[in-house]
């Protein structure tokens, strides 16, 4: 079971990127893929400037425009068989108050990896989603910075950073 | 949110349904219950659009033989981003 980043799926899509056909084979080829609601925003904010390139394919098969973010998710999710887990509750942050609870899990996550915002957010999120019982052991990604702090992930969090090098 | 009044004329089956609705507790008043019913409606036919797409979608992917959403450039891009 595995948390898909954002950086493998806009890989396997980007025919200039070197890892493309590997990116799309790991995609293809695993099962039990699992996402939060983080990658499909990161997902909605490249596509909308990818919008000129995802304009021909759309013309193409006679689509409004503004149906055209919402319809390359949703085709992006089924063809890559992605899993999409919601996350409901809010936490508390001592002394700051409620907070949503990825992002509360991110403030307390923030003492024990030295990682950029978004980063530190997908690991919240696995966090956040294992808490709720979701079976996650793995996270799948491109960005190597998720390398540098593997050490502390695999204690912490219990899952093993897989980058394509490790998955083909 | 600025509201307008306009006349609606429904059937009696129609506005015994409206009706049971209120009566249920799911909607406070006809008025209500007729003006959620309006938005669902039009997001049903939203929805319904999009998964059209997303078929053709798939139709395009087997008539061309390659994946038609096309991001070229944006691997480096939100790693970069990321940097940030």
């Amino acid at each position: 079971m595995s948390y898909v980043d954002i950086s493998i799926i806009v890989a396997a899509l980007d025919y200039l990127d070197p890892r493309q056909k590997s990116a799309l084979e790991v995609l293809e080829k695993k099962g039990d893929k699992k996402i939060s609601e983080l990658v499909l925003v990161e997902l909605a904010s490249i596509l909308s400037r990818k919008r000129n390139i995802l304009y021909e394919a759309f013309r193409k098969i006679g689509v409004k425009e503004e149906l055209m973010i919402p319809a390359a998710i949703l085709y992006i999710v089924k063809r890559f068989r992605l899993e999409y887990k919601r996350v409901y509750d809010h936490g508390r942050v001592l002394p700051l108050g409620d907070f949503y609870l990825p992002l509360a899990t991110a403030i307390e996550l923030s003492s024990k990896f030295k990682l950029k915002t978004l980063d530190l957010l997908h690991l919240a999120y696995i966090k956040t989603l294992i808490d709720q019982e979701e079976e996650i052991f793995e996270l799948i990604t491109v960005d190597e910075d998720f390398k540098k702090e593997e050490e502390s992930i695999k204690r912490e969090l219990k899952i093993d950073i897989k980058t394509l090098d490790n998955l083909l | 949110m600025v509201t307008k009044i306009i006349p609606v004329r429904l059937r009696e089956e129609e506005l015994k349904q409206i009706d049971q609705l209120v009566e249920y507790g799911i909607f406070q008043s006809r008025s209500e219950a007729i003006r959620e019913l309006i938005k669902l409606g039009v997001e049903i036919a939203h929805l319904s659009e999009v998964f059209r797409a997303v078929d053709k979608l798939f139709e395009l992917e087997r008539m061309e033989g390659r994946i038609p959403i096309d991001l070229s450039g944006a691997t480096q891009q939100l790693l970069k981003e990321r940097e940030r």
